[in-house]
């Protein structure tokens, strides 16, 4: 899968403005604002994390999109134009959980996806064939390609779900939860496909609860609440390096940084006798680790550090706990 | 759209066709069969006549029994195990999905119609009866249109509510097609004006019974020309309404539930 997708308008990919839905499921209960105003840009090749707690808006933003729910005002645009049956042909989605018909073949659900699309490098019934046995080898269901997908494991039903979401070769493509349930190794290979798919220029819109998926696949995040955008920026400015070091305190590190001649920390915790401290980027953190192993002290932990969204989206938790 | 039409269409007979109801449908189908011809032996007198009176009540009960199931479960199911969702996140506009829906059902309708015609046959042939010719075959195509009206019916319903519901709202509809000519033909001088006037736009605009010929399935010639053909349309017109119906109210609404 690298052929280079047909050429799109330039601008941004997808824009959702203004938005609001609400839900009115009873007559006896007050109607549901699922989005209130909700203001959304995607940008060309891009992945954005759609965080939020349950209940947020996501699945309503999603379905939005897919046009499967229509707004009540606002619009969504695709290449700056209001999204139509057509604009559908450069979308793959994946959905949380396994949304196939269960009597369906694996190999059927995929020549079928195919078919529906008519992408360029599958015009042909032979195209098609080789096509969906190159995504089955991939996905490594070669072996299942004649099972019905109401017989295959939850993680093969993952990796079912992800072909026939990109098996078209989208410009957009609109992950929810995608490695929600898989063991960890199966997650690790859905992250080198997201990874694959985002180094391809593909758009992502990434639906998780997951920071680690954050920190490791997104450029940007937005956070919803109650159908509410109520945050939004750059991963990279929002997380960075963290290093946990045993045995000294705030006023201790501030002498060490003194006499080490060391870049300033962002911000400092302090756990018992363990201090973690957290970095705008990689330099500075190496320079402090590289240090206090010099002197002897014990450094725990060095990695990245995104505790500043997921206190962000802790707290939106807690509150709707 | 040709494309996605024809994709949906035989997604939906294949799942069908490896439906659980499937297999009960040919068994009741050939249960039929058989049981007409037992029942037909064990008469004294117009023997045809019973075989063709059993068989063809087991043919229309069971086949828009299975219609209206068909109709309201393949909705229902798409709906609830998400396989819509996904469906429709394809370059394939709602309407289009569900007339997709629709054909794919009616394709596997007429195969178990083609099925049971072809059991009826061997169960002629088996008793050494005359074998069908085309006032027969008649009789079973415009009843196999009226299993293809049943099953726009319970799409349309299934568009409009949940399954239960929908099954539930199907049945009162098609019981009332059946028995709405018959109500309107039992009324008497004395029954109020309103009430027969109410009836009879009922029945001249809703009457199943239009596609039930088995009064004529042992004539030797083919029915009139012209109260067949308008027979015919009568359902076509229907099926497009009802589908038409559904398609606009898919198209208007939204898909998934909040």
């Amino acid at each position: 899968m690298t052929e280079t997708p047909a050429t799109l308008p330039e601008g941004p990919l997808l824009q959702i403005e203004q938005v609001r839905k609400v839900f009115r499921t009873d007559v006896f209960k007050p109607a549901q604002v699922a989005l209130a105003g909700l203001s959304l840009t995607l940008r060309r090749g891009q992945c954005t994390a759609l965080l939020g707690p349950n209940g947020a808006g996501k699945t309503t933003t999603i379905r939005l999109i897919l046009g499967l729910i229509a707004p009540d005002s606002g619009r969504v645009l695709f290449t700056g134009r209001p999204m139509s049956t057509a604009s559908k042909q450069y979308i793959g989605y994946m959905p949380e959980t396994a949304k196939l018909p269960a009597s369906l073949q694996v190999a059927e659900v995929l020549r079928q996806q195919l078919l529906l699309f008519a992408p360029p490098h599958a015009t042909t019934a032979k195209q098609r064939r080789q096509c969906v046995e190159a995504t089955l080898a991939e996905v490594g269901l070669s072996q299942h390609a004649h099972k019905r997908i109401g017989r295959l494991s939850k993680g093969m039903a993952r990796r079912l779900a992800w072909a026939q979401a990109t098996i078209h070769r989208p410009q957009l493509l609109i992950l929810d939860e995608p490695a929600s349930g898989l063991d960890p190794l199966a997650r690790r290979s859905m992250l080198g496909w997201i990874q694959a798919e985002k180094s391809r220029g593909t758009t992502i819109l990434l639906c998780t609860h997951e920071m680690l998926q954050v920190s490791t696949l997104c450029d940007d995040y937005v956070v919803l609440r109650r159908g509410h955008l109520v945050a939004s920026g750059l991963v990279a400015a929002s997380t960075g390096v963290c290093l946990s070091v045993s045995g000294l305190g705030e006023t201790g590190l501030s002498r060490f940084a003194l006499t080490e001649e060391l870049p300033p920390w962002r911000a400092l915790r302090q756990d018992g006798f363990l201090a973690e401290l957290s970095f705008v980027d990689y330099d500075g953190a190496a320079m402090w680790a590289a240090a206090l192993l010099r002197k002897g002290y014990v450094v725990t932990r060095f990695g990245d550090d995104y505790r500043a969204i997921e206190e962000q989206l802790l707290s939106y938790y807690l509150e709707e706990a | 759209m040709l494309r996605a039409l024809g994709v949906v269409t035989l997604q939906t007979f294949t799942l069908l066709r490896r439906d659980r109801i499937f297999w009960p449908a040919l068994a009741a189908a050939s249960f039929i069969a058989a049981a007409a011809g037992v029942a037909s032996s064990w008469g004294t007198e117009e023997l045809m006549k019973m075989l063709y009176d059993y068989g063809l009540l087991g043919f229309q009960l069971t086949g828009s029994t299975v219609a209206i199931f068909w109709g309201v479960k393949m909705i229902g199911d798409a709906r609830q195990d998400g396989s819509m969702e996904v469906q429709l996140a394809a370059p394939v506009s709602r309407g289009l999905w569900l007339v997709g829906k629709y054909c794919g059902l009616s394709a596997c309708l007429v195969m178990v119609s083609a099925v049971f015609i072809v059991l009826w046959e061997a169960t002629l042939f088996v008793l050494h009866y005359r074998l069908m010719g085309a006032p027969q075959l008649l009789v079973f195509a415009l009843m196999g249109l009226g299993w293809l009206v049943d099953a726009a019916l319970a799409v349309f319903f299934a568009t409009l509510t949940r399954p239960s519901l929908a099954i539930f709202a199907t049945f009162a509809a098609w019981i009332a097609g059946l028995t709405s000519a018959l109500i309107d033909q039992a009324m008497t001088p004395e029954t109020p004006p309103q009430l027969r006037a109410t009836v009879s736009t009922i029945a001249r605009y809703w009457d199943l019974q239009q596609f039930n010929l088995a009064d004529k399935a042992l004539e030797a010639h083919l029915p009139a020309f012209a109260p067949t053909l308008d027979r015919g349309l009568y359902g076509l017109v229907l099926i497009a309404i009802l589908v038409s119906v559904s398609s606009v109210i898919s198209s208007r609404r939204d898909v998934l539930p909040a």
